[in-house]
């Protein structure tokens, strides 16, 4: 291996070691959710499974799960751009009272089962079209200059 | 992120239109490119949360880097792992592009990292939004006319 690979994989590892030791800087989902007494009365940014929904005035209460955790979103329906329903998808920003089991939302947005499934297919379908093009340059890549 | 079909077609129509004005190598590797950042979407094979480990992919300084890794380790040609590392990180950029244009609450590219950790996103399509994939395609529709034209008028 070349000096200069060793030294790209030398900063590629420190940089990701610097990303992981500064986390609380650009929380993850899972990070958000394990250390949710952090976050108490604080603004967070998630992404939840609809499990149930009820309403209480002009406001959801959903019933969400993030990373095996199922909490309560508050979400006044104004805020909403669709109705939410199971197996939905909910990316919202909030203040997070997760010690009670729940969040207040401030701004939310809610996709579909259906369209996230498709966008999953999206993505599958753009592997056969990758390897049809590396392969076809298979000879130019590997077969010498 | 849009969805990989709405990079690679893009990717591909930019590929075609460079090789319009330049000598252009590696469409594969290119599209491959396009793709390299979502090796972060590999911690949600995961039980263990390795976002914060593989989140620096998705940034310009770390994709350039898996380029160059890549390049160096794949190839041992001067040349040829300079065209790759082209191909990959110019590939891997454009990527991160698109990302900007797709709407999120708290930024999809850390821009600056590792100077910062704020990340940014330009709000302009909707994740689901199909107008992406969309003109992907007519953009990969015009460049194969462009191409055929230009072979046309060459002939």
């Amino acid at each position: 291996m070349s000096k200069i690979t060793l030294l790209l994989i030398f900063a590629l590892v420190s940089l990701s070691t610097y990303s992981a030791a500064n986390i609380e800087k650009h929380p993850s989902d899972p990070y958000i959710i394990k250390n949710y007494n952090r976050y108490e009365g604080k603004q967070v940014f998630l992404r939840a499974a609809v499990l149930d929904i009820g309403r209480n005035n002009d406001e959801y209460i959903i019933q969400g799960e993030t990373g095996g955790i199922i909490y309560r979103i508050f979400v006044k329906d104004n805020l909403l751009d669709r109705i939410p329903e199971k197996g939905d998808l909910i990316d919202f920003r909030a203040v997070s009272y997760l010690n009670e089991g729940y969040v207040v939302a401030d701004e939310a947005h809610i996709r579909t089962g259906k369209e996230h499934r498709f966008l999953f297919i999206r993505s599958l379908a753009a592997i056969p079209v990758l390897l049809l093009a590396l392969w076809r340059e298979r000879h130019q890549l590997f077969g010498g200059s | 992120m849009p969805d990989w079909l709405t990079h690679v077609l893009f990717a591909w129509a930019l590929w075609n239109f460079l090789s319009l004005k330049f000598n252009m190598r590696y469409r594969g590797i290119f599209l491959a490119g396009s793709l390299l950042p979502d090796i972060k979407n590999a911690s949600m094979l995961s039980s263990v949360d390795l976002e914060p480990y593989l989140g620096i992919f998705h940034t310009p300084v770390g994709a350039l880097i898996t380029s160059g890794i890549l390049s160096t380790v794949l190839f041992r040609d001067g040349v040829k792992q300079t065209h790759i590392f082209l191909a990959l990180g110019t590939g891997s950029l454009f990527h991160l592009l698109l990302d900007l244009l797709v709407s999120s609450m708290d930024g999809r590219v850390m821009l600056f990292f590792p100077a910062s950790f704020t990340s940014y996103s330009l709000n302009v399509f909707m994740q689901e939004d199909l107008t992406l994939l969309y003109a992907a395609s007519l953009a990969l529709l015009v460049s194969f006319i462009a191409i055929r034209a230009r072979c046309k008028t060459k002939a």
